[in-house]
């Protein structure tokens, strides 16, 4: 297992590499000059261009500028960012866990739908519970998220008042973070109206991220379990007459092994941000912040970004794969 | 999504500028009833004595730093906290702000004297050195601050007294007090005690003082009781980022956001309809147009661009399209700035003369063309291509990101763009020298349009310090673009904002600045 480690941990090498280079061509291939960006707004003058041009370094040769960026990448500073003029590797850091936070809850409220619609679909195959949850699934993964957001923004904020429509928390709770994690800071302060405004605040984005990928894990339980349901050592567990419970548990932990792969998968395009509905609930994420890299052409803060995310997605494809051995032990590393 | 931006800050729209012409126009919706019906915040579970005020914006802010940006939204803020020597009021007229008076000594020389009592949030008083340390700052090519275009025709500060400063400019220029107000003051010992870690938490002379700020969450600000121009009314501000218009909009419908300056006009009749909300207007500061490409063919043939011009129905399009938040133009200005000639007619909606003018340039049986534009505009350049169609140009509608339609005009390879341009400055030489004078081609090859004359004239305008002779100037170069028609000249968007019904004493500007310390919520 250690060997196994150890041999994926240095084949990350080149990969990282690749994801540098990608990185750094592909943003500069985007039509767009950041420093005219900047500028357009105001008035200014060609020297203005130039000059700013060179004090963030842009005028220089391509290779001159990968090779500083690669540099500092090496001793972890990802460059600074020229909108926000600060540390690129601080600002992802700082919108990181209302990111994770957000995607966290999403996945809880995924899981909660998904297993038990999954199973019971599964089980009782094309029933009218089947056939409702298919439907619904269908309806979840083609509506899209921004509709079904504003439509929950016109329901429970406007209409009925019962949530904030957007933002992550009330400035009047008065919560004083400590982790970044609202949740989590309001628990450790014993702030129960922080906690309560931070429930309030999630629960429509989390809704709408979570239904979307319970509709796509729930299908995979259910395919899943039907496959398993064929297996021999099903029939012979049926046939020594085990309770059709303990059957359903037998088979949900093989099933489990692709329902992995397509979590793995969701939590890491989660942690990268949901742009769409990030900036629907004005939610101050890494989706929002990929936005702003984009639309400003903050060539550090992009390129910091998708590294970033690059590494965390190659970094949950290994934890996925050993997660696979755990469930699944056919599946040994050596 | 967050190029759906409206069209009032899409593509190019500018510093938006204030005037005199029209006064404030409330909406259906401020009754005192709705507002007996008391505070937003029904959430609210705290230790505040009085609820704080929430305003909302677009974008948030970038730094705290006052020349590290170029972006209205975080100048907005700025303001708040820092204040400047002099500022414009609702109606556009220069005021002391930190100095109380100035004179000018020559042409090139203004002499301000400071505020007497105006202090810093900390007690210390403002004084001429904190004026010259902040312009030299943002000036000095250390800094590497973005702002310093904006203060570029500063020569040299001095402080001539604790209370008396000195500026220089490197021209005659009447519009050097306009760009003094682009520029905040900070204090100069604490700036130089503290370095870079100052601007994590400043201190200024604002009439908020700096709290906290969370990124694309809020910035927090509370009251400086010492402000020269009186306490605020309210003791917390909060300035909050909401990207999406339609979000912004429900806060404001729900009671969590108070004050909105800027919306979208298409959520006008939605505000408008609701008696929890007041919808204010102002006269804009922007143009909307056309620009066509006169070095390509067949746009580099006149009388293709008037006919292009007298094709559209504008009062159509504002009606139908843009709620009436809309004034047709003749000309690449507004009828507030200077250098407007009010006797020029430009481009009635005539489909038979548009025709007979394609016939005369040869091309009666019309051509193909493509009008980039960004997502925001999309419907109303499709109107536009439409009308087009009326006279046989059949126009493609090319909708594309902002970032990639400004590459595309800057280098020429557009053929027509629908875009928008602000100038605060109210005064045609901005406009005039930007976009149709030969030494900005370089940088903005554009419409590509120039000639030899109207350089003269602009260069002759903009170096005439005599405003009534500056402004007959420039109505020489009015008359000479309507002419040539470089743009489709199409409209002056108006200023649209909202509140909550029981705020009071918000006055949306033209400019697009807010000052809250007169602001109060019933």
């Amino acid at each position: 297992m250690l060997n196994y480690l150890l041999r994926r941990m240095f084949l990350l090498l080149p990969v990282i590499v690749g994801i540098s280079i990608l990185t750094f061509t592909l943003i500069r291939l985007i039509p767009g000059d950041p420093v005219a960006i900047m500028l357009q707004d105001q008035p200014h003058t060609a020297e203005d261009l130039s000059r700013i041009r060179t004090q963030w370094g842009l005028d220089e040769p391509l290779l001159v500028q990968y090779g500083r960026y690669v540099r500092q990448l090496v001793t972890g500073d990802f460059g600074r960012s020229f909108m926000l003029q600060q540390p690129v590797l601080s600002v992802i850091l700082d919108q990181l866990p209302a990111t994770i936070e957000l995607a966290v809850v999403s996945l809880v409220i995924s899981l909660l739908i998904a297993l038990p619609v999954g199973v019971v679909s599964a089980v009782r195959q094309y029933s009218r519970f089947d056939r409702i949850g298919t439907v619904i699934a269908t309806l979840g993964i083609s509506m899209p998220g921004f509709w079904i957001g504003l439509m929950l923004i016109v329901v429970f904020s406007v209409k009925l008042g019962w949530l904030p429509a957007s933002g992550r928390i009330d400035y009047v709770a008065g919560l004083e973070p400590i982790t970044g994690f609202y949740l989590l800071d309001s628990l450790l302060t014993g702030n129960l109206s922080a906690l309560t405004s931070t429930l309030k605040h999630l629960i429509m984005p989390a809704m709408v991220l979570g239904s979307a990928m319970a509709a796509l894990t729930m299908r995979m339980v259910r395919s899943s379990m039907l496959e398993v349901a064929k297996q021999d050592y099903v029939v012979s567990a049926r046939a020594k007459g085990l309770k059709e419970r303990a059957v359903i548990v037998h088979m949900l932990r093989n099933a489990l092994i692709p329902t992995i792969t397509v979590l793995g998968m969701q939590i890491s395009g989660l942690l990268g941000g949901a742009i769409v509905i990030e900036t629907i609930f004005a939610w101050p994420g890494t989706g929002r912040l990929t936005v702003q890299a984009i639309s400003s052409r903050d060539y550090f803060l992009l390129q910091g970004i998708v590294f970033f995310f690059a590494i965390t997605t190659v970094f949950f494809n290994l934890i996925t794969d050993i997660v696979y051995g755990l469930v699944d032990p056919r599946i040994r590393y050596s | 999504m967050t190029s759906d931006k409206p069209s009032s800050f899409s593509g190019r729209s500018g510093i938006p500028a204030a005037m005199t012409r029209r006064t404030l126009l409330q909406g259906a919706a401020a009754g005192a009833g709705a507002a007996a019906l008391g505070g937003p915040l029904q959430q609210g579970v705290s230790a505040q004595d009085s609820p704080p005020l929430i305003v909302a914006q677009t974008a948030d802010i970038e730094t705290l730093d006052p020349p590290m940006h170029r972006a209205r939204a975080t100048q907005n803020v700025h303001q708040l906290i820092y204040d400047s020597l002099v500022h414009r009021d609702e109606n556009l007229q220069m005021v002391g702000h930190l100095a109380e008076s100035w004179e000018v000594v020559d042409d090139v020389t203004y002499r301000f004297t400071i505020r007497e009592g105006a202090t810093w949030q900390d007690g210390s008083p403002v004084t001429a050195h904190d004026v010259k340390f902040s312009y030299d700052r943002t000036l000095d090519p250390a800094t590497q601050a973005p702002r310093a275009g904006l203060l570029d025709m500063v020569e040299s500060t001095e402080a001539v007294d604790d209370r008396t400063v000195e500026i220089t400019t490197k021209f005659a220029d009447p519009l050097v007090m306009v760009f003094l107000t682009y520029h905040a003051i900070v204090p100069m010992n604490l700036v130089t005690e503290q370095g870079e870690a100052f601007f994590e938490h400043p201190v200024g002379a604002g009439p908020y003082a700096f709290e906290s700020w969370q990124l694309n969450e809020q910035v927090v600000l509370k009251a400086n009781p010492n402000y020269w121009d009186g306490a605020p009314l309210i003791d917390t501000v909060i300035i909050r980022a909401i990207p999406d218009p339609a979000t912004l909009v429900a806060e404001l419908e729900s009671g969590g956001v108070d004050i909105v300056p800027i919306l979208p006009a298409s959520f006008y009749e939605q505000v408008q309809g609701n008696s929890d909300l007041t919808a204010l207007t102002a006269p804009g500061t922007a143009v909307n147009y056309v620009g066509l490409n006169t070095t390509m063919a067949p746009f580099d043939n006149v009388l293709v661009r008037q006919a292009l011009n007298h094709a559209i129905d504008r009062d159509t399009i504002i009606a139908a399209l843009l709620q009436g938040l809309a004034t047709p133009i003749s000309g690449p200005f507004f009828p507030e700035v200077r250098g407007f000639d009010p006797d020029v007619a430009g481009y009635a909606y005539d489909v038979d003369k548009a025709k007979a003018l394609l016939e005369e340039a040869g091309l009666g049986s019309g051509f193909d063309a493509t009008l980039d534009t960004v997502a925001a505009n999309k419907e109303v350049s499709e109107a536009m291509a439409g009308m087009w169609q009326e006279i046989g140009v059949n126009v493609t509608v090319n909708t594309i990101e902002p970032g990639v339609m400004t590459e595309r005009t800057n280098s020429g390879q557009s053929q027509m763009w629908f875009s928008s341009w602000g100038d605060s400055s109210a005064d045609a030489g901005v406009t005039l020298f930007r976009h149709f004078h030969s030494s900005q081609r370089e940088l903005f090859k554009d419409t590509g349009y120039s000639r030899e004359d109207l350089d003269q004239i602009i260069d002759e305008g903009r170096a005439t310090i005599d405003l009534e002779r500056r402004a007959e100037i420039f109505r020489e170069a009015h008359r000479i673009v309507v002419d040539d028609a470089p743009w489709v000249f199409l409209w002056q968007p108006t200023a649209f904002g909202a509140t909550r019904a029981n705020v009071q004493g918000f006055v949306l500007r033209p400019d697009g600045y807010f000052f809250l310390h007169k602001v109060s919520k019933g």
